[in-house]
């Protein structure tokens, strides 16, 4: 049973956090091999540093419990994401069939699952447990294998209590669903309320880093030497962290929305509609640009961080670009973009970003190959 | 009224369809053919959903790729099966689909009224029943000023007397409004829809049998 649930809810999981993962651990071992560290370092020991900074919670009881808390909301997300998966109509013979068991093999079966989905986990407590070793600090790692077994038992034991008891009674959470119901929508506003009532969490991560990413650059704004540079790639940096987001979006669209294409709207108010819920979206980090940065920097920063969104999402436009190639493509288009603003040629990068999207919106619109 | 000419359609490296040339004369005409024939791929490129090679013409003036606007003004379309976002409730997709393409408020309602769907369009679509969203998705289809409608399998999960219904507002566009019908369906047509004609959907062609 625990193959079939990995098969059938594992896959899809991995699938639609794909790219919140990868964008976690990039930043951690981002943090881990490249930061710079303060103060003088002897010549060979960089390494063992860049480990220590990166397994800090191996000897950190503070860094160990704040991980602790970290994985227990990722397991959190985990549960609603299988009860809520569990709801749609391709999953409902799991109530129905996977009950028959015994409590303890259901239990066994879901432990063995809760695992799969923990392997992110699991990877850092092997990397953390062998750091351990090497430094003579075994027992906050032997502490962390223990959590993650407790955490992984418990959450067996939650989801078979939720496909034998739960599932087909009513609950009485707070649905977002049920509250947005009553405002009226168009086709412009579709676009937020997919992102307030199924995105939710990738909207507030992707805000969150977003803003915390401008108020940090505000720090070093001063002392740069090239200003415009620096805010050129900060912009270029923002229009990469929305990358889940406007992929996310998209594949909404092309699964659930297609229906539009029906419609008689013409593909250049669709576009402008298309700006507008972009730059609506983008709004508090041009409000937080405009507290911290000269005034006059704000029209560069609008253009600079729209053209990139705009363009990223014509790459969507393409069929058949799953989340990894997307982000392969996004990188790309980022390593590119800091090339241009290390030339400071970024003013011009932009405006040919937003001719490309452009055409590539306008030409590909109707020329969907298949239905998702 | 609805002219294909040289269409293909291919998925991967296979053939899909594959027609020379048809036409879809006034009245209703059936398609027929087995699963996996290519009936929905069909009435999905004549939607203008998806892409193809060659040429539909609405009315020997209105190219599908050359003016999709006026096509899709013209040119309704109800699928097999039906997917909307769950947030959306009936209501919702209705005043999209009035506003869109124009419909008429009264018109519409009175669809609802002979459907018996307003006890649930309030509520977001996520708790329709197969039969209640099939409902849905041929109640837009019939909104605004169709000259063509596209039904995918209309029939399968409509109860009796929701087919009953169907049937009247099929006859009452036919003559009322000189719409045309194409209609796919692997089972029979109920005896009261007037089939003018039929077609069969094989080997990716698509051949008029009266």
């Amino acid at each position: 049973m625990g193959k079939y649930l990995t098969k059938c809810f594992g896959r899809v999981f991995y699938k639609q956090h794909i790219g919140f993962l990868i964008a976690s651990y990039v930043l951690l071992l981002g943090y881990g091999l490249f930061i710079k560290t303060a103060g003088h370092i002897p010549a060979g020991q960089e390494r063992t540093i860049y480990l220590v900074l990166l397994l800090n919670f191996v000897h950190s009881p503070v860094i160990t419990l704040l991980a602790f808390v970290l994985w227990f909301i990722y397991t959190i997300r985990t549960w609603f994401f299988v009860i809520k998966v569990s709801q749609m109509p391709e999953y409902l013979f799991w109530h129905y069939s996977a009950t028959a068991l015994p409590y303890h093999s259901q239990i066994m079966a879901w432990w063995w699952f809760q695992l799969y989905l923990s392997l992110p986990m699991i990877f850092y407590s092997v990397l953390a447990m062998v750091c351990g070793i090497v430094i003579g600090e075994v027992n906050l790692p032997f502490l962390a294998v223990a959590y993650l077994l407790l955490l992984t038992l418990i959450s067996g034991i939650v989801y078979v209590y939720w496909f034998n008891s739960r599932a087909l009674k009513k609950t009485n959470w707070l649905h977002l669903t049920a509250i947005v119901r009553r405002f009226p929508k168009s086709s412009f506003s579709i676009f937020f309320f997919e992102l307030i009532t199924n995105r939710k969490l990738a909207l507030v991560l992707t805000k969150a880093i977003s803003c915390a990413l401008v108020i940090g650059a505000v720090s070093f704004f001063e002392d740069v030497d090239e200003p415009l540079r620096f805010l050129a790639i900060l912009c270029v940096g923002l229009a990469l962290i929305h990358v889940v987001l406007v992929y996310l979006i998209q594949d909404f669209f092309a699964r659930k929305m297609y229906f539009l294409h029906q419609l008689p709207y013409h593909r250049g108010v669709l576009y402008i509609n298309e700006i507008i819920r972009w730059f609506l979206l983008l709004l508090p980090e041009f409000f937080l640009a405009s507290l911290f940065f000269p005034l006059p920097l704000l029209p560069l920063f609008v253009h600079i961080c729209m053209a990139g969104i705009l363009v990223l999402r014509s790459l969507c436009c393409f069929e058949h670009i799953n989340m990894l190639r997307f982000l392969k493509w996004s990188f790309s288009w980022f390593c590119m973009a800091v090339l241009f603003a290390l030339f400071d040629l970024s003013v011009l990068f932009s405006l040919l970003n937003l001719v490309v999207a452009f055409i590539v919106f306008y030409s590909r619109y109707y020329r969907r190959d298949a239905l998702a | 009224m609805l002219l294909i000419r040289r269409l293909s359609k291919r998925y991967a490296s296979r053939d899909i369809l594959n027609i020379v040339e048809q036409r879809f004369d006034k009245g209703l005409s059936c398609i027929k053919g087995r699963n996996g024939a290519g009936k929905s791929t069909l009435l999905k490129v004549l939607a203008g959903l998806i892409d193809f090679r060659g040429e539909v013409i609405l009315a020997d003036s209105i190219f599908l790729k050359k003016h999709p606007l006026p096509y899709r003004r013209f040119v309704n379309f109800a699928e097999a099966e039906p997917i909307y976002p769950s947030f959306l409730s009936g209501v919702d997709l209705i005043d999209l689909f009035i506003r869109a393409k124009k419909g008429s408020v009264e018109e519409t309602n009175r669809f609802i009224d002979k459907f018996g769907m307003q006890d649930y369009l309030q509520n977001n679509v996520s708790t329709y029943s197969a039969g209640m969203l099939k409902k849905l998705s041929i109640l837009l289809a019939f909104i605004g000023h169709p000259k063509v409608i596209l039904l995918d399998e209309p029939f399968i999960t409509l109860d009796e007397a929701a087919v009953k219904q169907l049937s009247f507002f099929i006859n009452d566009y036919i003559v009322g409004k000189q719409a045309s019908f194409v209609v796919t369906s692997h089972q029979s047509v109920p005896d009261d829809i007037p089939v003018h004609h039929r077609f069969l959907l094989e080997n990716c062609q698509l051949f008029k049998l009266s």
